[in-house]
């Protein structure tokens, strides 16, 4: 009785020693591992170090939720003129994205690309990304032959913005440890990000790992962002007395300092009525 | 020194806006005009998305035109009563002009047409102020120009003087009929709904040639008015649309409410004939502006949306 308990024991011991060996194997550490964005933000390099098993490929990918929203306008011939003739919103797709990798990409099977959504034009953004047609009785979607346009111009301005990446051989690999560093852009999206890391090794992905990346505004960045979003009406008030103070203001300083420095010479005199 | 503003979600510096703000506040200082026509695409110019670059600008026009006004009364430009009447004529005209355009927007290529006409409108109102500020000017100068001028604005004011409902105004020296300028603030409402502008560019012509007052208080008078319409936008750009950027705002506005107060200045050392001479190059200017954004092939086919 006594030897099987010790057996048992033991086996559990070994059991979790393995799974730890194994969960080891794979690992990932971003840090900072959140972002505070105030007044001062000018976007932030994150650096991510972590293991892999040995000889492993490694990819990262750093990303938002799928959940951005963007309106574009195409431009089109009418006669001599060029118009907006039609406007779209884009949602469904992140905001970020940026994959670093070790190696080529072309080392990574298609299908695993497919898989991890790791390719160099971003093909997981045109099946993910749903784009609506503005028109008089409500959005309508457009089939994927004429969205194509619209997904890969926003990947073009997302790329633009640096919001979207792809950096090949960009990942030091050492034994069985890696390092990358990555640039964010000032407009990265305020949610919750991940940064993913897949160990890919003779064309098999042999181990995943990931990490949050919180991205906030702090201070008056948030409090402005919010009143703006959640209570239009309130910001916009606000924003209308603002204008209003600064504006009288500014023009009683004005009037204080001519005053001021013109003495009293100038009352009732007025040199531009000459109509 | 950079600022991160919260609502365009991007750093840009505090002196590039403070300039602009600066700029763009001496024009409206001196012809009594918002500039959003200028500031909006500078501000994009900058990588500002063009919805924020639109709102965000509607909120600066409202210190601006709070600070003309002021400089502008402290020289006796600003008629508030007549202002009174057309603003009130304006609303009205507001709120039917942005029914129309919904209606005209179902018609399909409401854009294109309104484009064209605000070009054709704009080409028509420059030269015409141009050729006769210009024709006033050399009759300024061989001393003869009051009697004249008052001949040749007569033809039109003949028709405004049997309108009903006269009313004598002290600040502009005018008498006109409380109908006339109601319905022509109705107008430039309605007008500037579908044109999605201020009314700077339709009010001050329309205050010059139609109601006939002297150039000095059409400015003033008009920046008064354009106070109201770009609190009335700026209220409901925040409410709908949530695209103002209070932060960049502010800082455009602190640049702007200056150099409207230089502008004023600048405006009472000019006389009304030279000021209508710049203001019509600067209405050709806009209209080459938008005719060559019609005509010129795009350098992308797709851009980001919620511009004018």
């Amino acid at each position: 009785m006594k030897k099987s308990i010790i057996l048992m024991l033991a086996l559990v011991l070994v059991l979790t020693w393995i799974s730890l060996a194994w969960a080891a194997d794979t690992s990932v550490n971003v840090s900072p591992d959140r972002v505070d964005i105030g007044f001062n933000f000018q976007g932030t390099e994150l650096s991510i170090l972590g293991t892999v098993p040995d000889h492993a490929r490694v990819y990262i990918k750093v990303a938002s939720p799928n959940d951005s929203m963007l309106e574009l306008n195409k431009k089109g011939r009418l006669g001599f003129f060029w118009m907006n003739v039609e406007n779209v919103s884009v949602t469904a797709a992140p905001k970020l994205y940026q994959v670093i990798t070790s190696d080529s990409l072309d080392q990574l099977p298609g299908e695993l690309q497919k898989k991890l959504g790791l390719s160099r034009d971003f093909k997981q953004i045109y099946t993910s990304a749903k784009v609506y047609k503005h028109s008089e009785s409500g959005p309508v979607e457009l089939p994927k032959q004429d969205s194509d346009r619209y997904v890969s111009s926003l990947i073009n301005i997302y790329q633009k913005s640096g919001l979207y990446a792809v950096k090949e051989n960009a990942v030091q690999v050492t034994n069985s440890r890696f390092k990358a560093n990555v640039k964010l852009p000032p407009n990265i999206p305020h949610e919750k990000c991940t940064v993913t890391v897949y160990a890919v090794k003779e064309g098999k992905l042999v181990g995943t790992a990931s990490a949050p990346l919180q991205v906030n505004s702090v201070g008056m960045v948030k409090w402005l962002s919010r009143e703006a979003t959640y209570d239009g009406p309130t910001y916009g008030f606000i924003a209308v007395l603002i204008a209003l103070a600064c504006g009288i203001g500014i023009a009683l300083l004005f009037s204080y300092l001519d005053n001021a420095l013109g003495g009293g010479k100038k009352k009732g005199f007025n040199p531009g009525a000459s109509h | 020194m950079d600022i991160f503003f919260p609502i365009a979600r991007m750093p840009i510096s505090v002196f590039t806006i403070l300039g602009l703000g600066g700029a763009v506040g001496l024009l409206s200082g001196l012809f009594g005009v918002g500039g959003g026509f200028l500031m909006t695409p500078l501000l994009m110019m900058l990588g500002v998305p063009p919805a924020i670059a639109v709102a965000s600008d509607t909120n600066q026009i409202v210190a601006a035109s709070a600070s003309g006004t002021l400089a502008h009364s402290r020289q006796k430009n600003v008629d508030f009563k007549l202002g009174f009447i057309i603003l009130v004529g304006g609303l009205v005209g507001g709120s039917i002009g942005t029914v129309l355009v919904k209606m005209l927007r179902s018609l399909g290529n409401f854009d294109f047409v309104l484009k064209l006409a605000y070009v054709v409108m704009l080409f028509l109102v420059g030269t015409f102020m141009f050729i006769e500020s210009i024709t006033a000017l050399k009759k300024l100068k061989t001393k003869e120009a009051g009697a004249h001028k008052i001949k040749k604005t007569s033809a039109v004011t003949r028709f405004m003087n049997k309108l009903p409902m006269r009313m004598y105004f002290e600040v502009s020296g005018i008498e006109s009929s409380v109908l006339a300028l109601f319905v022509l603030g109705l107008l430039i409402g309605i007008l500037s709904a579908l044109m999605g502008v201020g009314g700077g560019f339709i009010m001050l012509p329309v205050m010059i040639y139609l109601i006939g007052m002297p150039t000095h208080n059409a400015v003033g008078t008009s920046i008064f008015v354009i106070i109201f319409t770009a609190i009335n936008v700026t209220l409901a750009q925040s409410a709908i649309n949530h695209t103002v950027d209070l932060v960049l705002a502010i800082v455009l506005l602190i640049g702007s409410s200056i150099g409207a107060q230089f502008g004023a200045k600048l405006g009472k050392k000019l006389k009304g004939e030279q000021l209508r001479v710049v203001f019509s190059l600067i209405v050709l200017l806009v209209m080459v502006k938008i005719l060559v954004d019609l005509v010129v092939t795009p350098s992308t086919m797709i851009v980001m949306g919620g511009g004018h």
